[in-house]
Order: C-alpha cells, then structure tokens, then sequence
C-alpha cells in the first residue's frame, strides 16, 4: 500500500510539474501576443539591456504587457482557490465568487468610494488611491459572503443558493445604478471602465498590492487545506473527528474575502474562472484533497485566465475583446456541463 | 485484545433534547442514567422520533446537554478538547457520505485527523493503522476505487473502516444497516461484532432492524415511551419488554421463541392435508395469507389436499361436492380468492 500510495503521489507530481510548463508556454505567448509585434531577437534584446528609456517598445514589453500578464497570473490563481473554498464551505459544485454575488458586492464597495465620494464632491482618487480601492473591495465582498453565508444556513438546495446569489448581485447592481445617477461624469467613466473587468490597467503598483494581498489569502488557505479534506465529511463527522469548525470557516471567509475582493477591486468582476477552473483541477486529478487542489486549481486557474487574455486579442484581428467575455466563453460550457450532470456532480 | 472489562461509558441523569417555540422539549421525556462496557456490541432500538439519533449526538458531543453528566472513558463530551475527544470516540452519523474524487484509502486516512500534524503527513504508523482498518473491514479490494463508485455495502465498510482508523475506545453508528440489503446488513453487523471482541470496543448502534439486533447484539438499548431498557435480548423478549413495545393487531413477538409473527384476520376456515412438512407449511401459509383459517381435520366444508402424482405434487380442492385439481400452488390460491371474493 505504502507502494501505492507513493506512485499516486508521482502522478500528482508530474501533473503538476506539466501544468507549471503549460502556465510557462501561455505566458510566453501573452508576451508575444497583441497589435505591437515584437519578434524574438528584439525580446531578448529589451531583456538583456534592462530598461531602456523612452524606447515605445520597452514601454510596451515592461510597463503594459508584463504588469498584464503577472496581474492575469494573481487573478487566476486568487480566483480559482476563492472558488473552490467556497464550493467546500457550500458543499455546492456551482459555487464560485461571480455567481454567489460576492464579486458584486466588492464592486458595489468599488463603487461606493468612487461613485459615493464624488457624489460629495471629493476627489476619490486623491483620497483613497490603491489601498482604498482594494479596502472597500474586500470589504463589499466580505459583507456579501457573510450574506449569501447566512441564506445557505436556511436554505440546503444547491439551485435556490445560486438564485439567491444572483438576487444578491441584482441587488448590488440596483444600488450601484443610484450611485450612478448621482455621481460626477468622471467618476462615472471611471467606474464603467472597471465594470467590464481588465486586466490590462494595473499598474506595477498596484499589482504589488493586490499580490500582497492575494499571498496573504493564499496563506491562509494552505493552513486550512487539511481540516477542510476532514469538512468534506459533513459538519458533524468533522467536528467528531476533532475539527474545530468555527475556526476553519472563519478563516475560511476571511480568505475568501480576500482573494475574490483583490481581484475585483483592479480587474473587475471577471466571470466564471471561480466556478470552472476547480472543477477542472477535480477531474484531471481525481482527488478532492485540498492540500493538492489548492495550488492546482490555481495553476489552473491561471491557465484559463491566460488563454482567456491570449484570445482576446485574436492574431491578425485589430479588434481587442473585453477579457470577461473570453472567460465567460471558456468558462459557462464547463459550468452547463455540471447543471447537465445534475446530482451525481459530487464534491 | 484486552480481557480487562471495563466501563466505557456512563451517563448519569441526562436530559437532553431541543428548543421548540421558546420552550425546552426534552427528547427522550425522561432522564436517563445508562452504561456500557467495553467488548459490547449494544443495539439502540425505539420507535421513529423516540430520540435514538438525539442519544448518540449527544453522547458524542454534538449536541448540548440539558442537565446531567456523560463520562466517556475519562473524558465529558461538551468540556474536553475536541482533539483530545477524537482519541476516545468516533461517530458515523447519516449525513451523506456523497464524496466524489476520493479513493477509499484516502477517505479512511482522514480518520487520522487528530492524530496528526496541520498538514496532514501521512507516518508509518497512520499507514499501518489505515491498512489494518482496511483489512478488517474487508474492503481492501476496492482499497484504491473512488467512493463514489462503491455499492451501498462497500461504502459502509469503508465508513467504518474509517472510525477504526481513528483508533478510539468507543465508535458510535448511527443507523449502519439502513439502506442495505439483507446479507449486506448481517454482515456489517456481523463485522461489528468481531470488532468488539477482537479490540474490546465499545459499539453502539441504532437501528430499526430487530431481527438483526436480537441475534447479534450484547446489549439492546430500548428506548420507550417511559424510560430506556437496558438487557440482553433474551432477557427483553423473556420478560416481554419487546411485546409491550412492538405488539399490535397485525403483529405478535412470541415470548418463547423470540419470533415475529404476523396476524391474520380469518374468516372462512379450511382443512389441509398431506405433502411433506416443508410444502404443507408453506401452503398453510399461503392459505393464511388471504384469510383462511386452516385445520388439519377435514370436517370443514372445503379441504385441500396435497397429493404426489407422476412425481409432482398436485393439490386437489374438495368443496361441497365438487374437486378441483391444480398442478401449481398459485393457481389454488388464486381460485380461492376468487370464492372468498363471492362469499
């Protein structure tokens, strides 16, 4: 058996090892990819010689198309391990931070500092910067988590949490409309920019911040992996088996909030990458043990977030798609195809 | 394993049960005082909502105590650490084992839990431990098969192969046997009955099926309306407990051989005669079963005999002046369906 078990382990390995050469490949190509071509021998050039002032292709390569893809890589993988803690606390395969309505409500804390404070006739981005947008991000998604949590105490059905999920994101929508109306045109701009997701406008500095932010999730999930494997087991076979479950979902929530609000806050609601991308780490590897599932789902995650930025600028197409109907594309065939299965779709 | 016997479990003056409308509904209505040794297999019997599921949460800690004490092996349920808690008592509740994406032998494993380190690392030790588990319960051929893929059985022995892995004096199984089919639920009995005297466990279950706890168990746990028996089976069908319990117009527990039998309600009597014992049994049976009351004399106004001809057996309905001959059981009973209809 220990025989066994060990080879089950080299299979994991060697999964991951060609998931990690996939993100690699994807990444090189996101480089390449868009309406500036750069061959290779000007790309090893703009590497080996730094930063080269006032170059537009330096600018291109290091200041727009580098801080897009490592901010592709934290949103994939921030958002792909929200996804599959809360289809663990749900015990739901269609959970996920877009359909349960908690990126809503960190775009409606979005849209409460930029809408909100300019409808004072303050200047949010003078006030707030970076930090404040992720603050009243995470704390819109915070607040929406513990919503949609309280509705899962009442209601078991897998189908009537998601329409009350989607009733608590028509909700935000509502309330972001009376910010709308109220708000300056500026702001307003702003605001509709973020709404169709981007992965595009974050700068260095920001994608410090929201790694920052990101790792700190990411910690605190790798802490909880192994009790949540006993979880799965149903309330009372974990905590009989010694699992202490106010804690496990605490920082369950709080990692969560985290992850799904970072993202939002700079890339916007982006759709479906939540739901599928742990569904996908679930059958390629076969096993629900999240101290696997967690940084596979983020590979994952970050694999479809990449495929997802490389189609929305097509080759030879001068048109650049949104980057939420790319994932939405990759992402709703995958979460049909669960609904299709029905009941026998297991945790 | 241990020949010591020892107490495992003692309940001392317990109320349990649950808030209803701002008001306290104790479940069962009576405070019970209960224990149990180790080496005893003990079924916990009662009608539905007597409060059977209630007791074993209870004793495991998961569920809040009125009043009263509960002392598992040292430890209270409700005061002791969790962790520490683990050690001494596993519970298998109802709470569906749906879990996909996960082999048998991993599913065991995660009865290590409060033996091991946050991250889970598997030792030698747990491996020996989750291997043995395996061995006992019987299910090391699908040891690396999904548990989603297992029969209701299967799964079962893998539910219980994990509270054995998880090493503890007393194991608690809230209805094992439901769902199964009748050689799978003796022997999911029968495996927790070498448990207990291979290890000197303490095994409680509750079940609704009977037959299958009077044959098997040490101990029957009686919940009733007023108070909970606690006797061997044979003591409870002798002093009749069973009886008062269970008795009803259509069914009796016969006191001295411990069997269940159904009542008929008869209106037309009916003589029978010949056939070896198993078939005339078996058409007196079937005679029973539509409401025929049957007489081994032949003084009524309808007599079936049971005749061996050509080497098959026929049965031959004389009624009044008539004689009928059938070749096949069914046909008889049906023919006289047929008459007590008119009648």
């Amino acid at each position: 058996m220990i025989i066994m078990y060990k080879n089950q382990k080299y299979n994991k390995i060697i999964l991951f090892v060609a998931t990690i050469i996939i993100v690699l490949t994807l990444a090189v190509l996101d480089l390449f990819n868009g309406a500036v071509k750069i061959n290779l021998s000007e790309a090893i050039n703009l590497l080996s010689n730094s930063h080269l002032e006032n170059d537009y292709l330096s600018t291109i390569f290091f200041d727009i198309r580098l801080p897009r893809i490592l901010t592709a890589i934290s949103a994939g993988l921030a958002l792909s391990v929200s996804g599959l803690l809360m289809q663990t606390l749900f015990r739901n395969p269609l959970a996920g931070p877009y359909v349960l309505g908690v990126s809503s409500g960190a775009g409606l804390g979005v849209a409460f500092t930029v809408l909100g404070f300019s409808a004072f006739g303050l200047n949010y981005i003078e006030l707030m910067g970076s930090g404040g947008t992720i603050l009243a991000a995470c704390l819109g998604s915070g607040f929406f988590m513990i919503l949609i949590f309280a509705i899962s105490l009442k209601v078991r059905d897998v189908m009537t949490l998601l329409v009350s999920g989607m009733l608590l994101g028509a909700a935000a929508s509502a309330v972001i409309n009376v910010f709308q109306f109220t708000s300056s045109e500026q702001s307003l701009k702003l605001f509709v920019i973020w709404t169709m997701g981007s992965l595009g406008s974050t700068t260095w500095q920001q994608w410090e911040l929201m790694t920052i932010v990101i790792s700190a999730g990411i910690i605190i999930s790798i802490f909880i992996a192994y009790p949540l494997n006993v979880w799965l087991l149903g309330d009372e076979n974990a905590r009989a088996s010694g699992v202490n479950i106010i804690k496990i979902q605490n920082l369950l929530f709080i990692s969560t909030t985290l992850l799904a609000g970072s993202v939002t806050a700079f890339c916007g609601p982006l759709a479906f990458i939540g739901i599928a991308a742990p569904h996908i780490a679930r059958i390629i590897s076969k096993t629900s043990d999240h101290r696997f599932l967690i940084p596979f789902s983020a590979l994952v995650g970050i694999v479809m977030l990449l495929t997802a930025d490389i189609l929305t600028q097509l080759p030879g197409s001068e048109f650049l798609l949104p980057i939420n109907s790319t994932t939405s594309l990759l992402g709703i065939p995958i979460v049909l195809w669960i609904v299709l299965k029905g009941k026998k779709m297991w945790l | 394993m241990t020949n010591e016997i020892k107490t495992t479990i003692s309940v001392d003056e317990l109320i349990t049960g649950y808030r209803v409308n701002g008001g306290f509904k104790a479940i069962p209505s009576f405070p019970l005082n209960i224990t149990a040794k180790s080496s005893e297999l003990i079924a916990l019997i009662g009608a539905n909502g007597s409060g059977k599921t209630t007791l074993l949460r209870t004793i495991a800690g998961l569920h809040p105590v009125k009043s009263g004490n509960i002392n598992i092996c040292g430890l209270s349920p409700l005061k002791a650490n969790r962790l520490e808690f683990a050690k001494c008592l596993s519970i298998a509740t109802t709470e569906l084992l749906k879990i996909a994406y996960t082999s048998v032998t991993e599913f065991v494993l995660l009865g290590r839990y409060p033996y091991s380190n946050f991250f889970g690392k598997v030792n030698a030790k747990d491996l020996e431990i989750v291997n043995m588990a395996i061995e006992e319960t019987g299910i090391s051929f699908k040891k690396n098969e999904q548990m989603n893929h297992l029969s209701d059985g299967e799964r079962q022995r893998a539910v219980i192969a994990r509270t054995l892995a998880q090493d503890t004096q007393v194991i608690l199984f809230d209805e094992p046997t439901a769902f199964l089919d009748i050689r799978n639920k003796f022997e999911i009995l029968n495996l927790l009955k070498t448990l207990t005297s291979k290890f000197g466990k303490t095994i409680i279950f509750s079940t609704h099926d009977l037959t299958a706890a009077l044959h098997l168990a040490d101990k029957i746990w009686m919940i009733t309306s007023d108070c909970l028996i606690c006797k061997i089976p044979e003591q409870l069908i002798f002093d009749g407990d069973l009886a008062q319990e269970f008795n009803s117009d259509y069914l009796q527990i016969d006191k001295s051989s411990g069997n269940f039998n159904f009542i008929y309600k008869f209106y037309l009597h009916i003589g029978l005669s010949g056939g070896d014992g198993a078939l005339y049994n078996m058409t007196a049976n079937a005679l029973k079963r539509i409401g025929f009351e049957v007489t081994s004399n032949k003084n009524t106004t309808s007599n079936v005999i049971i005749e061996l001809k050509n080497n098959s057996y026929i049965w031959k309905l004389i009624q009044e002046n008539e004689i009928f001959v059938f070749n096949y059981l069914e046909d008889l009973i049906l023919h006289l369906k047929i008459i007590k209809q008119k009648t």
